[in-house]
């Protein structure tokens, strides 16, 4: 998860209603309470804090996301995740790669 | 096949890069395949992107393109195959980004092989990049937000009133101050604009705009500091921003406070005291509307002195004498010094005298000529008070000074400090920098910064850090104002730490004084922009400013060595939080281990004994810790040679040096040195 972005902290959209980032709000501190997970509550209450002043919010909107913004936050929370393929895939892909070496008249 | 520790450290490598972005640009499909199907596609991307923002990041504009353009030409093709929706923004940030490099559009989406594209946010990023870019170019970046203004709400991002278009026209309002007036003024005729949208180019119909779409004290305050500045004969619309202002906001006391000082101004006091009146009602307790009356009263009274109406004199002594701050502190000395200059304009030198001595024995021998000085000063009469100034002991007038500041503080009239006693105030302070108590220095130092008498406002703060204690932050403030230019990075550092220290103590005033005092006195630009999160300094951080800038108490000179005081640069520099630094500073480490070690009892799912799948063990049959162990248990059931050619076409395919043969114990033999087969799992 990005922890920057109070957006993606909280899961609501960039414009979202008072009564969207509220509900968000309240949805994630029921998931973290401050008595069992005190830093991610105080994660999502930074984040709110940034995301309930409505003129803040247009500021964000407007020129949150600039030049300098990490082109890989693109990729949104999209975790990547090690996934079992078995060996058929990596010597496939070995073969291929010397293959086309050859070809090429590489080593 | 067996390999050893030291080989694992090559085998880790290739797959490192397999699985972190670095593949080739054009990868045989079966790796591509490959990098899919293990779930690297993600993180391949994620490094490209990662690769593509560092290089445009770096790129200067004269600055040779290429191979900044193939990375982000890379990123677009394999973000298209993730998502096109993402693709479509990434695209729209690398052509703003080449914009701000002062690339054409046009060539901009050629070079990267981008779609075309006439999204709302690509305007926005668009106007972004003109002005912030290499060339800033607000002109354009005004039309572009106006462009931006009317794709968004035609779009339903925002509606077409509310505190966006507020924000955004404010923000347009605040660019033109960066272009030529005159230009900006001719500018709707030379492009023969039609009628309709030439507001854009109005910084009265911005602020105007502004305050319509979203009533807020921020915008008025912005658009009557911008009319309050009279170099272009705006003053007049002053008051007509205030009165919107009142009008939107009738329970704000600035607009009724600004109303009743420029009718005071005016000499319609009966209007003025109308205004301060209804701020009464809002608030009577405000200490701001308690003064103002204070206030109007004495100003009315030094003009009266000025346009030489004693009666008129007379009338405002009396209401002075009257009004709510009449018999708190040093105030009743103020009506008896406007006394004694009336007696002497009218040459009753008894009288005069009479009231001298008065103001005598309520503030101190010290303090009545500078009190007399401040309000001759205001009321501008031709009353000579170099003698009695003159007359002060040096060791006097330090208190003096300050008793006479903190009086004018507390009526928010700026008294002054007499300038030819700079120099014995200063010397006091160094000889006992605790004579007086902080809130006296307090006002004594905001006196010093309004006057740009620098040394001495240093002085004051040296004098007031010394002290310690609540008050240490205002003294910091002052220490930063009084800072030479040639010392804008300690000045910063020292007003993030006012911010951090306003914040601990909830005082919004200094923190709002200190961001002022950050944006160099330009009071309506940036104003949404520079926010607080801005100024944050660690505790440790903040305990060694306090120590270097007490251990300073000499004015900085450019040309004198030893008087620089501290230097906060390299102490203060925040890490960068990017992926990319962090994966230098080896804080990120996501392949650093096989992700699969992290799982628990997934030894099942791959039929593996879990006691000899602990890849933490040293030796557990020649495999290297950071093998797949997918692959692993491919390349074990290999021949030897035939393994080292797919370890070696790995390392190929990440661009790396193969492990040379001697690294590898046992090739050419599938059997350890024990002569025995190691079976490292067994099926289920």
């Amino acid at each position: 998860m990005n922890t920057e972005d109070p957006e993606v902290i909280l899961g609501v959209e960039a414009n979202a209603t008072d009564d969207e980032i509220r509900a968000a709000y309240l949805a994630r501190i029921a998931q973290f309470p401050p008595d069992r997970a005190p830093a991610e509550f105080e994660r999502i209450r930074d984040a709110y804090e940034l995301m309930r002043d409505p003129r803040g919010r247009a500021r964000r909107l407007l020129f949150g996301r600039g030049l300098d913004w990490p082109l890989e936050k693109l990729l949104g929370d999209t975790q990547a995740a090690r996934i079992y393929a078995g060996p058929e895939p990596w010597l496939d892909a070995l073969k291929a790669s010397a293959a086309a070496r050859h070809r090429s008249g590489g080593e | 096949m067996a390999t050893g520790p030291q080989a694992a450290a090559h085998l880790k490598a290739p797959i490192d890069a397999l699985l972190s972005g670095r593949l080739p640009a054009d990868p045989p499909p079966a790796v591509s395949l490959l990098v899919e199907r293990t779930g690297g596609g993600v993180e391949n991307l994620r490094g490209m992107l990662a690769a593509a923002d560092a290089a445009l990041r770096d790129l200067k504009p004269m600055q040779k393109r290429g191979p900044a353009l193939a990375l982000g030409r890379d990123a677009i093709k394999a973000a298209r195959k993730h998502s096109p929706k993402m693709a479509t923004a990434l695209e729209e940030q690398l052509v703003a980004r080449l914009i701000a490099l002062g690339v054409s559009e046009k060539d901009a989406v050629s070079q990267l092989g981008a779609g075309k594209s006439n999204s709302a946010n690509l305007l926005r990023l668009r106007a972004l990049a003109y002005e912030n870019g290499s060339e800033p170019d607000a002109v354009s970046a005004v039309m572009d937000w106006a462009d931006y203004h009317r794709a968004a709400v035609g779009g339903k991002l925002f509606p077409e009133t509310g505190p966006v278009s507020s924000v955004l026209f404010l923000h347009m309002a605040n660019l033109l101050s960066r272009a030529d007036p005159e230009m900006v003024r001719g500018l709707p005729n030379r492009i023969n604009m039609d009628p309709a949208a030439r507001w854009m180019f109005d910084r009265r119909a911005l602020y105007q705009r502004a305050a319509e779409t979203d009533p807020c004290p921020l915008v008025y305050r912005q658009w009557l500091a911008w009319e309050q500045d009279d170099g272009a004969g705006r003053g007049k619309f002053a008051e007509t921003a205030a009165q919107a202002w009142h009008r939107a906001l009738p329970k704000d006391l600035e607009p009724l406070l600004y109303l009743a000082d420029v009718l005071e101004e005016r000499n319609a006091l009966q209007k003025s005291l109308g205004y301060v009146a209804k701020a009464e009602a809002i608030d009577g307790l405000n200490a701001d509307v308690r003064r103002a009356r204070s206030r109007l009263i004495f100003r009315s009274a030094c003009r009266s002195l000025k346009n030489a109406k004693p009666a008129l004199v007379e009338k405002q002594i009396a209401a002075l004498e009257g009004s709510a701050f009449a018999s708190q502190g040093d105030m009743p000395g103020l009506a008896l010094s406007l006394r004694h200059c009336l007696e002497v304009l009218q040459g009753n030198s008894a009288q005069a005298r009479n009231a001298y001595h008065t103001l005598n024995l309520l503030i101190g021998k010290a303090a009545v000529p500078a009190l007399i000085w401040n309000v001759v000063l205001a009321s501008q009469v031709p009353v000579d008070c170099q003698e009695v100034l003159s007359a002060v002991p040096a060791n006097e007038r330090l208190e003096a000074s300050a008793r006479i500041c903190r009086l004018g503080d507390r009526l928010g009239v700026p008294f002054q400090i007499p300038p030819k006693w700079y120099n014995d105030i200063t010397a006091a302070l160094r000889k006992n920098p605790s004579a007086i108590e902080s809130a006296g220095l307090l006002a004594l130092g905001e006196a010093a910064v309004r006057r740009e008498s620098l040394n001495l406002a240093y002085a004051i703060s040296t004098a007031g850090l010394a002290a310690g204690g609540l008050s240490e932050s205002r003294f910091l403030l002052i220490r930063a104002r009084a800072l030479p230019p040639f010392q804008s990075e300690r000045r910063n550092q020292c007003l993030a730490a006012v911010v951090t220290l306003a914040r601990r103590q909830r005082d919004n005033a200094l923190v709002s004084a200190a961001i002022e005092a950050r944006r160099g006195g330009d009071r309506y630009y940036d104003d949404e922009l520079t926010s607080s999160s801005d100024f944050s300094v660690t505790d440790e951080h903040l305990a060694e400013l306090l120590a270097g800038e007490r251990s300073a108490p000499e004015y900085p000179k450019y040309d004198t060595p030893g008087t620089g005081g501290p230097t906060y640069v390299s102490k203060f520099k925040r890490l960068c939080m990017c992926p990319g630094c962090r994966a230098d500073r080896r804080e990120d480490g996501l392949f650093d281990n096989d992700p699969f070690d992290a799982e628990e009892d997934d030894e099942d799912d791959f039929g593996f004994v879990s006691e000899e799948d602990a890849f933490d063990e040293p030796d557990f049959g020649g495999m290297p810790p950071a093998l797949p162990r997918e692959l692993a248990r491919a390349l074990e059931n290999m021949p030897p040679e035939e393994a080292y050619k797919m370890i070696i076409e790995m390392s190929r395919m990440a661009g790396i040096p193969p492990p040379p043969r001697s690294m590898i114990p046992g090739l050419g033999s599938a059997r350890s040195a024990d002569g025995k087969k190691k079976r490292r799992g067994r099926s289920r």
